[in-house]
């Protein structure tokens, strides 16, 4: 409320998926806090936190949801994609499964979000590089092949989170920027236009895979 | 002759010695009387204590406070009011008895549902692992470190992982269509601490709080009863903190606006959905949430809205203060670190709203929990390809009962039936679900059959399944004549219902003697003090709507059709499905759920009308009831407490009796001073309720509108059938084996020597 990190310009939401495990919640709390934890309590549903960064000269202020991993919770967490700008759909390099379905995160998203939505894929635990089971060249691929942004980090020793964070969020910003320019020469549009959800044409072309069931 | 001599030595000293031990004991046993007395003494001061504080007095002069219940048939349901009311004082339930009492509640409910422990013990603690452990098993270990809690962390927790580990495994063993859900870690870790350490007990524990006190679906199905729950939080928001609510509801609306096709869920939904799951787990510190757990065991599943209600009353103010949805979740954030460590919640005072904030059970809800789970994505399978996707067109999911304006619709699509909606729709439902029911048993009952599956299920259990048979075509010839009987009686407790209704609604106006008393009635009271006037004008309006049929002097006949409107299907449902099943005759292993709540209706019945006479004496019963209403206080309460011990501890009858009494304190309450004009004008003006609109209006207001409804037929959410797990059951964990025969639990309750004497295959399927 009257604090500084109030005054923003821009609210995004953004939203962070992927199996149970992968590192999603110390991700967050690196970014956000700048902690980490081995033990972290599970996610139970959907937690968030929040974090203002500049991106150019506007101040923007992430709001971020955290999900919980498990199958049996999507029904209630996939609610929270809707309205989101943003996703990072995280696997855990060391395990080859959560790479394996990706792909099934993605359509669960894409199926309840907003078409414009700009994904990251993100390798997460690169601190265990001796485990690794997933190829970055093989993670860099799938995410060139499906539009989608790519880094590998570790949340642990802070490797690219910033980064992460920081790609996305600007890649939005420019996507809304680019979107509102569009909507001052086309005139049909108003307020709303702000957000995104007016590009969907605009990512139909960079993402072939986007279409609902 | 040396060896004689010896002999009698020895026999000299054996005698001495024997009568040494002889006075020893003897004085030990003295001790151990007076000790006992003592005891016994001491709980007698805790009882008088107890009644002295409560202000219920006249129910409560049968609570009698043993530190664990004392056999017969009442010996638990004393017990268990005694620590109820316990748990309801300020200080709650001391932590030193909380392992016990818990304990007591599980094995309590164990028992009645028939289960061999060691039985179950040795299937669910089995080292070796099975089949379908796997997967679950993966997921469990993931988050046994991830509990929240510390002590489950680092190297030298080791052991109390595995010991968690084996109870999550045990649980999932024990009810494999709930298995294992995250959350359950939290819950079970911290179970493990009061339980220190024992995992048998704790699974016991986790099967009670799962199978029992929680509604169905809670942690499955999409945590379908979930959500239901944080969408009939939002309605209880609604009545209870209407301000707030409305706040939420418009920052969710400029939320929605602003992001122009974007989608806010309800404000509230990320925080209750972690409270309930965890059962405030991770959202306050422990000593305050084993106080609400004490409570949700007692009190059952509504506590969990009832805590939730609490907190957001006390968080109200603060985020009212918010502007936008960003702001709220910002501030929300903060507040709940707070609320975490300890600054910003008083348990006690915590404790005391939950406990003020509406009469018991929570008023309505049982039916909004009932409209939500029928009402909502009827069928939650089909959801995803057909009903939503065309008109939105986008595909989505069951998470629809998040949409404020889904709910909406669907409320039209009710609505359009016009002004019988009201009726029918929970006509529909519960017909529905009676259908539903019957398949599920059905199916149940021939999986049942043809599953034989290896090992665990006994040698016996085949010539149980012949006896079973020819024991189920008995029973079903017979059930229909019972069926009818029962039917019969449930109607006359109805009639005497309405006879409950109308003795209160004599009381109520008493309230309304003075405008300035209006805002004291108990729905209203914690929640919204400090509230603006109009609150009370709304909620006052919103409860009228409830009481016109019931306000009318007499006993009119059209609540009483009502009611019988409400019964009819159900139980001609079950006359169908009962010749049907006598054609099939076959192998049907039980109506356990529907039958059970016969039982507990005729047993209300029985309770209601001491001696289930005939209807001339249940008649003579209404008079003299009227008669009480109308005459003062005290003769009342004798009148009550002389048919109280007829009465044994039927749930339903107490709620009656409550609801009695929760008009007569409100009596109490706002009267005190002016004790002898209300005793005055108490009599005319109970001839007058009829004609007095406003005082129908305070009526609503105390607490009961629609209540007797739910009493008459409420399967479904609120009053819960016995569950059993399918595993156990297929394990043949459940009787009737060697080990279950009823002389083992002198103790047990009703339902338990219930089921022998009436319908004994019923609850064992």
């Amino acid at each position: 409320m009257g604090s500084p990190e109030e005054d923003y310009n821009f609210v995004f939401k953004v939203v962070l998926i992927g199996e149970s495990g992968v590192g999603k919640t110390n991700l967050l709390s690196r970014f956000t806090r700048n902690e980490f934890n081995h033990d972290s309590r599970t996610t139970i549903g959907v937690e968030f936190s929040t974090r203002t960064i500049l991106v150019g000269d506007a101040v923007v202020k992430a709001q971020i949801w955290d999900t919980a991993g498990l199958e049996r919770y999507r029904a209630i967490t996939s609610a929270y994609y809707r309205g989101a700008v943003g996703a990072l759909v995280v696997f855990d390099i060391t395990k080859h499964q959560t790479y394996d379905v990706v792909d099934r995160w993605l359509k669960e998203l894409y199926d309840h979000a907003e078409a414009s939505i700009v994904v990251m894929l993100v390798g997460n635990k690169t601190d265990l590089a001796q485990a690794r089971e997933v190829p970055m060249e093989e993670a860099k691929m799938f995410a060139d092949n499906n539009g989608l942004l790519f880094v590998e980090t570790s949340a642990l020793d802070s490797t690219n989170v910033e980064e992460a964070f920081e790609t996305i969020l600007k890649e939005i910003f420019y996507k809304v920027q680019k979107q509102k320019q569009r909507s001052s020469q086309s005139n049909t549009v108003s307020l709303a236009s702000e957000n995104p959800a007016g590009t969907a044409p605009a990512q139909a072309e960079r993402r072939p895979c986007c279409v609902a069931l | 002759l040396a060896d004689v001599d010896e002999l009698t030595t020895i026999k000299r000293e054996l005698n001495y010695r024997i009568s040494i031990q002889s006075a020893k004991l003897l004085r030990l046993l003295k001790q151990k009387d007076r000790l006992v007395q003592k005891v016994q003494k001491n709980c007698d001061i805790v009882t008088a204590c107890l009644q002295a504080v409560s202000q219920k007095r006249w129910v409560d002069t049968k609570l009698k406070f043993t530190l664990e219940p004392s056999l017969g048939q009442n010996g638990f349901q004393q017990w268990h009011d005694a620590l109820k009311a316990v748990a309801r004082l300020p200080t709650g339930i001391p932590k030193e008895w909380r392992r016990k009492v818990w304990l007591t509640l599980a094995d309590q409910y164990l028992h009645s549902i028939a289960i061999d422990w060691d039985k179950t013990m040795r299937f669910t603690f089995n080292e070796r692992s099975n089949p379908d452990d796997d997967s679950m098993g993966i997921q469990i270990v993931k988050d046994l470190h991830r509990t929240g809690c510390s002590s489950y962390c680092g190297q030298e927790a080791e052991q109390d992982r595995v010991v968690l580990k084996r109870v999550l495994l045990a649980y999932a063993r024990w009810n494999k269509s709930v298995g294992y859900c995250q959350g359950f870690n939290i819950l079970a870790a911290l179970i493990l601490e009061v339980m220190e350490g024992n995992e048998g007990d704790a699974l016991k524990i986790m099967i009670y709080l799962i199978d029992k006190v929680l509604p169905d679906s809670y942690f499955v199905n999409n945590l379908r009863a979930l959500s239901v729950d944080m969408a009939v939080f939002r309605d209880l928001l609604r009545m209870k903190l209407p301000e707030l609510s409305q706040h939420l509801d418009t920052l969710q609306r400029a939320a929605n606006r602003e992001s122009g096709g974007g989608y806010e869920p309800p404000l509230t939904n990320v925080f209750t959905m972690q409270w309930f799951l965890t059962l405030f787990a991770t959202c306050l510190p422990n000593h305050t949430v084993l106080k609400i757990w004490d409570s949700i065991f007692f009190e059952g599943s509504e506590i969990i809205l009832r805590v939730a209600l609490a907190i957001w009353a006390k968080l109200g103010e603060q985020i009212e203060c918010c502007e936008t949805a960003d702001e709220f979740y910002s501030t929300m954030g903060k507040l709940t670190q707070e609320m975490l460590e300890d600054s910003l919640i008083d348990s006690n005072e915590l404790m005391q709203t939950v406990y003020t904030m509406a009469q018991f059970p929570f008023p309505q809800l049982a039916e909004l929990r009932e409209k939500y789970t029928y009402n909502i994505t009827p069928f939650p399978a089909a959801v995803k390809s057909t009903s939503f996707s065309g008109r939105l067109g986008r595909t989505r999911d069951s998470d629809e009962e998040n949409d404020l304006d889904d709910e909406d619709s669907i409320a039209n699509a009710i609505g359009c039936l016009g002004p019988l909606s009201g009726f029918l729709a929970p006509e529909l439902q519960k017909y529905q679900k009676q259908m539903k029911d019957q398949n599920e048993e059905q199916s149940l009952g021939s999986s049942n059959i043809a599953e034989l599956s290896p090992g665990a299920i006994d040698s016996c259990r085949s010539d149980y399944h012949t006896a079973f048979n020819s024991m189920m075509m008995e029973r079903m010839t017979t059930d229909i004549n019972a069926l009818k009987k029962q039917y019969s009686r449930i109607k006359k407790k109805q009639q005497q219902q309405v006879h409950h209704v109308y003795i209160r609604a004599d009381k109520g106006p008493v309230t309304s003697l003075l405008p300035s008393q209006v805002n004291h009635s108990p729905v209203i009271n914690h929640l919204l003090l400090g509230k603006k006037m109009k609150l009370n004008n709304k909620s006052l309006k919103n409860a009228v709507i409830h009481i016109p049929s019931h306000a009318t002097g007499k006993m009119s006949p059209i609540p009483q059709e009502d009611l019988k409107t409400k019964l009819n299907s159900p139980w001609r449902t079950h006359i169908r499905v009962h010749r049907k099943n006598i054609a099939r005759a076959k192998g049907q292993l039980g109506y356990g759920d529907t039958v059970g709540l016969i039982d507990e209706q005729s047993e209300s019945c029985k309770t209601n009308s001491p001696g289930a006479k005939e209807e001339t004496s249940k008649h003579s019963d209404f008079v003299e009831r009227e008669g009480g209403g109308l005459d003062d206080r005290t003769t009342r309460k004798a009148d009550q407490q002389s048919s109280e011990p007829a009465s044994t501890d039927s749930g339903t009858n107490m709620t009656v009796v409550q609801l009695k009494l929760e008009a007569l304190e409100l009596t109490s309450d706002t009267q005190t001073d002016v004790e002898p004009t209300s005793h005055q004008s108490r009599q005319p003006r109970s001839s007058e309720s009829s004609t007095s609109s406003r005082d129908s209006g305070n009526l609503a207001k105390s607490p009961q509108p629609g209540n007797p409804k739910p009493q008459v037929f409420n399967p479904f959410p609120s009053v819960k059938p016995l569950r059993k797990s399918a595993t156990a059951r297929n394990l043949g964990l459940y009787g009737p084996t060697e080990r279950t025969p009823t002389v083992h639990f002198p103790q047990m309750s009703r339902s338990f020597t219930k089921s022998a004497s009436g319908n004994s295959g019923t609850r064992k399927r």
